[in-house]
């Protein structure tokens, strides 16, 4: 009788321990941190329209009520919002999400990415994080991970594996392929470049949607010319993620779209930037949020596109389609394509959605484009609204974004999960050098110099490098065959290849070599962003020696608390390279 | 005479209990089964390939019901065959059912201990966390996908002989989990391999469980489906086995 | 008396080509102990399946306790004993007999089966701890907790030492006592003399013979006399109650069925008689005395 007994709380036992187990609002292991506070007297857009002078309240990362000035128990926290504007955080429709642009984004009240490429190893844990209301400084992530492109075509220039596909039966393995590395919709790239580059035929672009609904799921399309979105749109892509600009939209393609239910993430900001009409490195200037890109947003944003003629030309057919399928009742949703030269993370959905009024969306028709229609498009539940039950994802605004669109740059807070981020960049801890030898060519620093080239960046110059106790003797050869050609032997910060370490206590950098043919550079490396352009200084001749003192202090564009290297590079003319590092000193 | 008392005079109960009890008092059984699937977890889940604890926790999980199954039924079945225990109960009066049944209900819920404690190392040391509805969704989907795989291990009991049964359901047990991407993710094994993980059962098994947490939404009718199938073929297995061991 | 526990009506079972149960008619009374007797390979065994249902014959008809013993009713009133090694070892006695309780209508108490079978001291010991002896014992409470009308045991002496095979005996007599037809299957001429009302020697699936043990004590050769005569063959033969005779030179062995009948006569017809043994004659050696004549008959 006793095992009946057993087995019976046995069974029990395990039912409560399976209904004990953690849920994304609990923590097991941290008490939660509260998160129960209300914002009053505050203009809200729900997702769909304004409610004036309502109190919302936030409770375990979700919205719990939207309305009156209700009583809550004393020590919820009680924000006046008055004069302000309380928005869902915000969907960017057209992103790549790399590095840390989740950060980047949140930081700037946009909540959800919708990427359209990206390396797949990202996908399976955020969609495990995106289920959870637990504290996040992150925006959520949905993706297409690898895009749908024939080899050789557009996608598979940025260094990705990118499977490539050839044949309409090679599909349903592709997309399965997708769907099992995470993918939560499938993008095809419809761009034959003007018969420059290879691209998907029809055939195989119907068997991907095909391929792709079978599995639940959306197909986007990537077309940059009517006839490409017209194949796509024929095809049965649920959107297009650009608008075209080769020619304006017509009436038939406009009846075909209402009929089949597409939508457009035009993504205006980046076409803008790459016609040359639009500018993004004004936001470093913004005086409210230019100090809060981070180094990475910043070099996007910076970053030139062609402003060609023809770009001048096409403009305005950007514009005038996108009012066209608007006005029509296509579905617009707002998309920034960051990190493309003059985008960044987070900043250029504010920057797009200042374009979509441009094109003549209204200030409340371009925030459900970044709110309640990509969250109703691709299924994104309780995002994009402020309703009881929603994810507390919230961006508050001074002013009245409803009536000039541009404020809702006037970030003042963001809460992701109903917990508040920073919005400030925050440049990642870095550790001091932790090395205390001045003289670079002691014995002990030797490990940390290495011959380095432009082979690294795909040039064909040459470099070896030889210790000797006099310094640091470098061979090669200087060649003609990438944009700039060095030759020359980079000393490392830090242990690791490019390591960032705080150098906060060194103000002199000083080195001199022996050789003769200059010109020579001194180039400096540091930053947040392993990418961050270095600093380049080139060296004085003084008869057959070439060298150089720098105050660090003096050089604007440095960062000593993220220092990762210099290099001594011959630069110039094709050569013969031969020099020798005789005083490297950092005091 | 009170219900607890007639519920453990009744022939399916008692068939239960003796299963039950003959797995917990068998460590040499109940330890491995019970520990490697969680072991496993823990060194590839949670130590080797951080991040992915909730994708692993779902195939390792798969990984434990499969061993459950296709031990206790592969190789208590083939050696209480050998025994005469079988023909002993089959001279009696007992529903031959329920003696099957009563294998599958304690290999159920030897599995549903596996996943239990695998889902709580999931969320202590995963952080892992999931709605309560997808906790216990994967428990209910693991459960009862141990029933082809107890088929599988009847058929197996029913046609080797006791020596011969361990090293059979091992040869089948680990390649076949290999195979179905329990260990390593379909994904990121070679292509010929990702082909041939979609014919496996316990490809779709764990396929349904990364359904139902939300880990990798698919295509779980299709995975359902063809459980049902090998559900099917593994019965139709089994029932020829039967018929090998009873000579009628 | 005269009501049959079990009919065998030409009943016939083969194994793929080796024909186990040939032709067998048999008429099992009921309230009595049947001892099925015959050496291994008999055919013994094949008839218990047949009469437990495991089996179904062939051709032929066998109906047991009135019924189809493949019908669960049957079967409840059935109680077996099998040769088996092992039945799961991590339970105890009284978890086994409990288990088997639980599939009969109306069962003995636990206690009650496990005191039936002299087995109350291991009641909470586990099954895989026991020594042979023990197990037989568990297994004979697992075949009587049922209750049951019919108790079919399939060599329940083997491996047991001489005493433990006595207390079997009595616990077989004692049920008999009670009412319950048993069906005995043994190897042991004895112990099937000894405990049986009724003997059925089979072999090579076939009934060679069938009757009480004293029936069965005139006509089968139960003793073997060995000695050193003078006597040919044909006169050692010629002797009363000579079954089969083995001469070697002088040495001759002799299955007899009545050994003081024979004796007397062995002793007036050779006077000088040397080295004489009588001892009990094993089955092997008596049933080929039975296969011999058979075969003498049927030739």
């Amino acid at each position: 009788m006793k095992h009946l007994i057993l087995i019976f709380v046995l069974i029990a036992t395990l039912a409560i321990l399976t209904l004990l187990l953690p849920t994304p609002g609990a923590s097991s292991e941290s008490p939660p941190v509260v998160s129960h506070f209300a914002i009053d007297n505050v203009r809200v857009f729900d997702g769909h329209q304004v409610i004036e002078n309502a109190t919302v309240i936030v409770q375990d990362g979700q919205v719990r009520s939207v309305g009156d000035n209700e009583t809550l128990s004393a020590g919820v926290e009680r924000i006046d919002g008055s004069g302000k504007t309380l928005l869902p955080g915000l969907i960017d429709g057209h992103a790549h999400s790399f590095g840390d642009s989740r950060i980047d984004a949140a930081r700037f009240g946009v909540t959800s990415l919708l990427d359209m490429f990206t390396a797949p190893e990202q996908l399976l844990p955020a969609r495990q994080q995106r289920t959870s209301l637990d504290r996040s400084t992150q925006a959520d992530l949905f993706s297409a991970g690898i895009l749908a492109t024939a080899p050789g075509g557009h996608g598979t220039q940025y260094g990705l594996d990118v499977p490539t596909l050839d044949q309409p039966d090679e599909t349903a393995d592709w997309v399965a392929e997708r769907i099992a590395e995470g993918s939560d919709y499938i993008k095809i790239v419809v761009e034959p470049l003007g018969g420059r580059l290879p691209t998907l035929n029809a055939e195989i672009v119907a068997a991907l949607v095909e391929a792709a609904h079978a599995h639940g799921v959306l197909a986007l399309a990537h077309a940059s010319t009517l006839e490409d979105a017209t194949m796509a749109l024929n095809a049965g892509v649920d959107g297009l993620v650009h608008i075209f600009q080769d020619q304006p939209v017509p009436e038939a393609f406009i009846a075909q779209a209402l009929e089949s239910g597409l939508f457009v993430v035009p993504t205006t900001v980046v076409l803008g930037s790459m016609l040359g009409a639009v500018d993004g490195s004004t936001w470093l200037e913004h005086d409210h949020l230019g100090p809060r890109l981070s180094p990475v947003q910043r070099q996007s944003l910076t970053q030139p596109g062609w402003a060609t003629s023809l770009g001048q030309q096409r403009w305005p057919l950007v514009l005038a389609n996108i009012q066209a399928l608007h006005q029509a009742g296509v579905p617009i949703i707002a998309g920034s394509d960051a990190p493309n030269p003059g985008t960044g993370h987070g900043i250029s959905v504010h920057h797009e959605l200042q374009l979509l009024v441009e094109a003549g969306l209204t200030p409340i028709e371009a925030l459900m484009a970044a709110t309640s229609v990509p969250a109703q498009r691709f299924s994104l539940e309780g995002r994009g609204c402020i309703k009881p039950g929603c994810r507390a994802d919230l961006l508050l605004v001074s002013g009245n974004p409803i009536a000039d669109i541009e404020a809702t740059g006037a970030i003042e807070r963001v809460w992701k999960n109903g917990q508040e981020i920073e919005l400030a960049y925050i440049a990642p801890p870095t550790e001091a050098i932790g090395r205390d030898e001045h003289d670079l060519l002691a014995p002990d620093e030797r490990q940390y110099w290495q011959a380095a080239s432009d082979q690294f960046m795909g040039g064909k110059s040459t470099a070896s490098m030889e210790n000797r106790e006099s310094g640091v003797l470098v061979q090669g050869q200087l060649l003609t065959g990438s944009f700039s050609p060095y030759s020359g032997a980079m000393w490392m910060a830090g242990s690791g290849a490019m390591e960032a370490v705080d150098l906060a206590d060194r103000q002199h950098l000083s080195v001199r070599i022996k050789g003769d043919g200059g010109p020579f550079q001194l180039m400096i490396f540091s930053g947040a962003s392993p990418g961050a352009m270095p600093v380049m200084l080139d060296l004085v001749q003084d008869d057959a020696e070439y060298g150089l003192d720098v105050e660090l202090a003096d050089l604007a564009l440095l960062e000593p608390g993220h220092f990762r290297a210099f290099g001594i590079f011959a630069t110039g003319q094709p050569r013969d390279v031969e020099f020798e590092i005789v005083e490297a000193r950092l005091e | 005479m009170s219900l607890a008392q007639s519920i453990y005079r009744n022939p399916h109960w008692q068939l239960v209990q003796s299963q039950w009890l003959n797995l917990v008092r068998l460590p040499s059984y109940s330890l491995p089964t019970l520990l490697f699937p969680l072991m496993f977890y823990s060194f590839f889940g949670l130590v080797m390939i951080p991040g992915q604890s909730l994708w692993l926790l779902c195939t390792f999980a798969t990984f434990g019901v499969l061993g459950t199954a296709l031990f206790a039924f592969g190789v208590g079945v083939a050696s209480e065959r050998a025994q005469g225990w079988l023909l002993l109960l089959r001279a009696s009066p007992a529903p031959v059912n329920a003696i099957l049944a009563g294998k599958a209900i304690s290999a159920m819920l030897f599995a549903a201990i596996t996943i239990v404690a695998m889902s709580w190392l999931a969320a202590l040391f995963g952080d892992v966390r999931l709605p309560i509805g997808a906790w216990v969704s994967l428990v209910l989907v693991l459960v009862a996908g141990t029933l082809p795989f107890c088929l599988l291990g009847l058929a197996i009991g029913l046609w080797l002989s006791p020596n011969a049964a361990p090293a059979v359901i091992n040869l089948i047990y680990l390649p076949l989990g290999f195979l179905s991407g329990l260990w390593i993710p379909v994904p990121a094994l070679p292509d010929a391999l990702q082909t041939l993980a979609t014919w496996l059962p316990p490809y779709h098994l764990a396929g349904l469980a990364l359904h139902v947490t939300g880990a990798l939404p698919g295509p779980w009718l299709v995975h359902l489906l063809v459980l049902l199938l090998y559900t099917l073929i593994f019965g139709f297995l089994a029932a020829l086995g039967w018929r090998h061991f009873t000579g009628n | 008396m005269n009501t049959a526990i079990a009919e065998f009506d030409d009943v016939s079972f083969r194994y793929q080509a080796i024909t186990a149960l040939d032709g067998i008619c048999l008429r099992l009374p009921a309230g009595q102990v049947t001892a099925l007797l015959g050496p291994i390979g008999a055919g013994k065994t094949t008839l218990i399946k047949l009469l437990l249902g495991l089996q179904e014959p062939h051709s032929g008809h066998l109906r047991v306790l009135s019924g189809n013993p493949r019908s669960l009713a049957v079967r409840k009133r059935m109680g077996a004993m099998l040769q088996i090694s092992g039945v799961p070892g991590t339970l105890t006695v009284t978890e086994l007999v409990d288990l088997f309780a639980s599939f009969y209508p109306n069962p003995h108490r636990t206690t009650q089966a496990i005191e039936m079978a002299q087995a109350d001291e291991l009641r909470h010991r586990r099954f895989d701890k026991l020594s042979g002896g023990e197990r037989q014992r568990t297994l004979l409470a697992l075949a009587l907790v049922g209750r049951p009308d019919l108790l079919v045991l399939d060599e329940p002496g083997n491996g047991l030492d001489p005493a433990s095979r006595h207390a079997l005996g009595e616990i077989i007599l004692a049920q008999a006592a009670a009412g319950v037809s048993i069906v005995l299957c043994t190897h042991d001429l004895d112990e099937a003399a000894r405990l049986a009302d009724q003997v059925v020697i089979m072999n090579h699936g076939r009934i060679l013979s069938s009757g009480t043990p004293d029936e069965l004590r005139s006509s089968i050769p139960t003793r073997l006399i060995r000695c050193r005569t003078g006597l040919t063959m044909a006169s050692l033969r010629g002797l009363p109650g000579s079954r089969h005779v083995d001469l070697r030179k002088d040495r001759a062995e002799i299955l007899v069925t009545d050994a003081p009948r024979y004796l007397r006569a062995l002793l007036a017809a050779d006077p000088m008689i040397d080295d004489l043994e009588l001892g009990g004659a094993d089955l092997e050696t008596a049933f080929m005395s039975l296969v011999d004549q058979g075969e003498e008959k049927a030739a």
